[in-house]
């Protein structure tokens, strides 16, 4: 053989990944992500005074 | 008491649970960010312990003791583990540390200085609700317990910003790592948990700032149990496929 030779891997352990557990996943994912940059924003809005609230 | 008063007594029993399973897990394995996810849990139980001591009585200490581990140190702390957990460099990790540890500290100085107006508790009230200035009924302002305009109010959200940005943050990139690499679905699923339970703890924060102040307690119960619930999943072992199904992957 001529090849270049392969470089062994460890096999990968069986996992179930349906349909449901990809979208699942995938939107949980994008709306925390999304949560969370909202509350960021208005966290830092507060932080900056830019959203009134008695007290500051 | 009301129903809301009741919730930080069922939050510090599942918190207590949450951290001593933590702290034997650390005990067990090692590693640092368990150790700070350990003592940012017990700074969430302090939290939620004077919370419930509160709906009964009334002790400065205790009013401190809340708002230095409750509105203050106890996200950063967690998301501070979950740093030690992602750094790549060790060394961003410790200087992360040192500064934190110096906030606390100063955190915890501007705490234990501020005058408070005791007059302004009651026990029939969230302390969400009494620690800061509120809008009574007939538009006028309220005094709250911490004075207008102190310090130490004006350095949480810097901490509550940080502990976010870490611990929401590092369980959403733990997530989609984890799910990228097809490893464990149960330990995708814990760390979406560990995401959404934090979230719903940051998003009260905030919404207690915009005024909104009975929320806290429902989402410090919801955070603890969800949490408690990602973590199980996230560290649950997962058994060895048997003998026969590897032979029939093969």
């Amino acid at each position: 053989m001529t090849g270049p030779s392969r470089r062994w891997r460890a096999p990968r352990p069986a996992v179930t990944r349906s349909r449901a557990y990809r979208i699942g996943v995938g939107a949980a994912l994008m709306i925390l992500a999304v949560a969370t940059a909202a509350v960021l924003v208005l966290a830092a809005a507060v932080l900056l005074g830019v959203l009134p609230y008695p007290g500051r | 008491m009301t129903a809301t008063q009741a919730l930080p007594f069922v939050s510090s029993a599942v918190i207590a649970v949450f951290a001593l399973l933590v702290f034997r897990r650390y005990r067990q394995r090692g590693g640092t960010h368990l150790l700070l996810w350990g003592v940012g849990l017990v700074m969430f139980g302090i939290a939620s312990f004077a919370e419930a001591y509160s709906s009964v009585a009334w002790h400065p200490t205790v009013f401190r003791l809340w708002y230095l581990n409750g509105a203050i140190l106890n996200a950063a702390w967690l998301g501070q583990g979950t740093v030690f957990l992602l750094a790549r460099r060790k060394s961003v990790a410790r200087t992360l540390m040192a500064v934190l540890l110096a906030g606390s500290l100063l955190a915890a100085y501007l705490v234990f200085t501020t005058p408070l107006d005791a007059s302004r508790f009651t026990p029939d009230e969230p302390l969400s609700a009494q620690y800061r200035e509120a809008v009574g009924p007939s538009g006028e302002v309220r005094p709250g317990i911490l004075p207008r305009g102190a310090p130490v109010r004006r350095i949480t959200p810097l901490f509550n910003i940080y502990g976010t940005v870490t611990l929401v943050g590092g369980a959403l990139y733990s997530a989609w790592l984890l799910y990228r690499k097809e490893i464990v679905p149960q330990r995708v699923v814990g760390n979406i948990l560990i995401a959404a339970g934090a979230l719903s703890l940051a998003a009260a924060s905030t919404l207690v700032r915009l005024g909104l102040a009975d929320v806290l307690y429902l989402a410090e119960l919801v955070a603890a149990v969800v949490m408690f619930a990602g973590f199980v999943l996230a560290t649950v072992r997962v058994p060895a496929p048997a003998p026969a199904a590897r032979r029939a992957e093969a």
